[in-house]
């Protein structure tokens, strides 16, 4: 079921925080170019106002699609937030009681270590697809022998990482999608 | 049972020169036959529609027209708001004040029309003069904002709701939005 428009200011709001925190934990996820969280700001307010005056209004539908755009991977948070327990798409056979994505930076004890090329996630991830994130880059599934990728099994839950293990220092993040 | 007089003012969709005022009091008195809007500047004048020689905006015919709307904005404005409540001869029988309000429609609008160029072209998020100055537009207008509703300041509103018109008014050296 398509998101309404106030579900989907209510996502960048909650995406707004959830970017503000991730950054001042020194993990940044902007595309590199603008604070992500001032321009969900901005752009929320206008959606929010321009809905308020005229819920029919023929720009909202390209506007507020560029708002959800604009939450990237801190969307699939904001819409467990926003919308838990709630029918429609995103509700799964089995409601999670608790996903919490993995954002970490990578050392020598890391949730995958340095050198690390694997890991198992745990049982609540079965049947998902995933967000795989490294250095703020979302990465492919597709390997062509030499850029980074990864493969996701979500019966075994076994995420690889293909052509390119954990480096030190490195920031990763791992997304369920619901 | 005896009037309770009441209002309240907003500005239509799309039209940031007016402003729509609803007469919403309760009960009746025979003797109100008119009423009498004031629109008051942070400077202390007055904002009337064009030809307008009083310092007042008239809405006539009480009870029965129970809405009027006014076209006089040029820009965005910090106001204090009174109406008046008047019999045949103008005498003033109940006042209804206001005492911060903010119209904000010129440059909200402006706004929101910014993002449309930014869904359209999300290019120009990575402009340095367009993402930081849409910023700024978004800052003006919010402090104008928040000088009415924390403070009911209007001099300061209406200092921050210029800074935001300037940006608006001179959009071709802040907005590269023709590139």
């Amino acid at each position: 079921m398509a998101l309404t428009i106030p579900q989907i200011v209510s996502i960048a709001e909650v995406s707004q925080y959830l970017a503000l925190t991730s950054k001042t934990n020194g993990k940044i996820y902007d595309g590199g170019n603008f604070n992500l969280v001032r321009l969900l700001y901005m752009v929320r307010k206008n959606v929010d106002r321009k809905y308020n005056q005229d819920p029919t209004d023929d720009t909202l539908t390209a506007t507020s699609n560029y708002l959800l755009a604009l939450c990237g991977p801190y969307r699939f948070i904001a819409e467990q937030k926003v919308i838990a327990g709630g029918g429609g798409s995103i509700s799964p056979i089995t409601p999670p009681t608790s996903i919490v994505p993995y954002d970490f930076q990578v050392d020598g004890s890391s949730f995958i270590p340095t050198g690390g090329t694997s890991v198992t996630l745990p049982i609540e991830w079965q049947g998902l697809n995933i967000i795989l994130v490294r250095g703020g880059v979302p990465q492919s599934m597709i390997n062509d022998g030499v850029s980074a990728c990864y493969s996701w099994d979500k019966n075994t839950r076994l995420l690889t990482l293909i052509n390119a293990p954990a480096t030190s220092t490195e920031l990763i993040q791992i997304y369920p999608i619901l | 049972m005896a009037l309770t007089a009441s209002f309240s003012e907003a500005q239509p969709v799309g039209e940031p020169s007016q402003i729509v005022f609803t007469d919403t009091s309760t009960g009746t008195d025979g003797s109100v036959t008119q009423r009498r809007i004031y629109i008051a500047k942070a400077d202390g004048s007055f904002i009337v529609e064009s030809g307008v020689t009083t310092d007042y905006n008239a809405w006539p015919n009480f009870p029965s027209s129970t809405t009027i709307t006014l076209d006089l904005l040029d820009k965005d404005y910090a106001t204090r708001l009174v109406v008046e409540w008047c019999d045949v001869s103008g005498n003033v029988l109940y006042s209804v004040q206001q005492d911060a309000v903010g119209f904000t429609s010129y440059n909200e609008d402006y706004d929101y029309g910014l993002t449309q160029l930014m869904t359209a072209n999300p290019d120009l998020v990575d402009d340095n003069g367009f993402r930081q100055h849409k910023s700024d537009l978004r800052d003006f207008i919010d402090s104008g904002d928040r000088a009415i509703s924390r403070a009911s300041d209007l001099y300061n509103a209406q200092r921050c709701y210029d800074l935001a018109t300037n940006l608006r008014i001179k959009s071709q050296y802040y907005f590269n939005a023709d590139n």
